[in-house]
């Protein structure tokens, strides 16, 4: 149904166009200005005669032309204003660089330094770091050097001058008792702790009889 | 080792054009393993079909640096790929194939970042990329803004492939075969699909100021050849 229905309106269109006393449809008219045969069964020359003749289609071949051309024109200035000739030939050196690499004939690869500004950094601020690290020795190596000759102790006098009392010396001489004794001593000082916070980590703490009997 | 001598004329071999002859010459030589004279031919492919490159990429992305990597895509892929290019087949419709690819990529890419990241407004765009040599007077640049702006935005809204008959047939004045070649399409198609494009263009740039007036001028250029 739909076939035969198109296949009327081709003949249509065909009788029209070869008449000329009817209109070209708007397809045909670009057919025809773009140079290619119209379809539909109809002759470019049919097309072109009816053209020549009707005042009203050869209007609207016209506007569109008008039209078409108005919108190559308009494309073509935008590409032209916005990619520039000196842009083309730098894009045009890149892919040239990239094909030649595809080929295997670019030079070797480059590599880059990470970080890239790392060495310049350095470079520039180098020589101040230098001179801060030699005076910071020179300083270091001065107060050495003082440190051998100048006698720094502080002097008890100016406690005693501000209220608080003369610091008691012991006089005694150490008693030498041996290492285990000690530790024990200090052992069973602690078995009974007064500070009751630090019982519990006393407790997890284990006693040196308990290490020195597995150790033995 | 065997030479190899790209520019020997081959027997029955069909008419072939220029740049065809070229890449057949690249893929000659890059059989034969002389990869600088094929880069070398090649360069010459590249100075002919660059700037026909440059625009049809421009009609679809409009950015002059992503026309710029989709252009180096193109060429490079071109280039990677020349061994399996098939001489009967015209080099500029097979490498307007890969270009078209290259740009429809490019686009849903963008289509789909597009969704997750705020673009800038038009106005910074054109501010940050269009800055021609010579600037016009202000009227003038708006005018042409918004002109430009309005014919963009209508070939935007046409359907993928409408787009794309429209730009290489029209724009770019490819006949309807050669396009229909591009886009592995039937030429009835193709006609079908540019006849549609046109239709939507006029329906959608209708009464643009600028078309009314390029209207009036061809009306009283009319008048004066009538009156002739």
């Amino acid at each position: 149904m739909a076939s035969t229905l198109r296949a009327l309106g081709r003949r249509l269109f065909a009788m029209r166009a070869g008449l000329g006393g009817h209109h070209v449809p708007d397809h045909a008219l670009l057919d025809l200005l773009r140079g290619s045969a119209p379809g539909d069964g109809v002759s470019r020359e049919a097309t072109e005669a009816h053209v020549n003749a009707c005042l009203s289609c050869a209007d609207r071949l016209a506007e569109l032309t008008t039209f078409l051309d108005a919108i190559t024109e308009e494309s073509a200035a935008a590409f032209d204003d916005t990619v520039s000739t000196a842009r083309l030939a730098i894009v045009r050196d890149r892919i040239m660089r990239h094909v030649e690499r595809a080929a295997g004939q670019g030079r070797a690869a480059r590599i880059l330094r990470f970080p890239v500004f790392a060495r310049p950094a350095l470079a520039a601020v180098g020589r101040v770091h230098r001179w801060i690290g030699a005076a910071a020795v020179a300083g270091v190596l001065t107060g050495i050097a003082i440190g051998q000759f100048v006698h720094l102790h502080a002097d008890p006098e100016p406690l005693t001058a501000r209220g608080v009392g003369p610091v008691r010396v012991s006089t005694e001489a150490p008693t030498t008792t041996s290492d285990e004794q000690l530790m024990q001593e200090l052992e069973l000082a602690l078995t009974s702790p007064r500070v009751s916070a630090l019982v519990a980590l006393d407790e997890m703490t284990p006693l040196l009889r308990e290490v020195s009997i597995n150790v033995r | 080792m065997a030479t190899c001598v790209p520019g020997t004329p081959r027997v029955s071999r069909p008419r072939v054009e220029a740049d065809t002859e070229f890449a057949a010459e690249v893929k000659a030589l890059l059989a034969c393993g002389d990869n600088a004279a094929a880069c070398a031919r090649f360069g010459k492919v590249v100075d002919q079909h660059q700037r026909r490159a440059a625009r049809i990429a421009y009609h679809y992305l409009r950015d002059p640096g992503e026309v710029d990597d989709a252009v180096q895509d193109a060429f490079l892929k071109a280039f990677v790929h020349l061994p399996s290019f098939r001489e009967e087949l015209f080099f500029e419709l097979w490498f307007t194939r890969i270009l078209v690819n290259c740009c429809l990529d490019r686009l849903k890419v963008r289509n789909r970042r597009g969704r997750w990241l705020v673009q800038a407004s038009d106005d910074d765009r054109v501010r940050a990329e269009r800055q021609p040599a010579v600037e016009p007077s202000p009227e003038t640049a708006l005018l042409r803004r918004e002109r430009r702006a309005g014919l963009e935005a209508a070939i935007d809204r046409l359907p993928a492939r409408q787009r794309s008959v429209v730009i290489l047939s029209h724009l770019e004045g490819h006949s309807t075969r050669e396009v229909a070649g591009m886009l592995d399409l039937k030429e009835a198609t193709v006609r079908v699909h540019l006849f549609r494009a046109v239709r939507s263009l006029r329906r959608l740039l209708w009464g643009a100021r600028w078309l009314v007036e390029g209207r009036g001028e061809r009306v009283s250029r009319l008048a004066g050849a009538g009156r002739d």
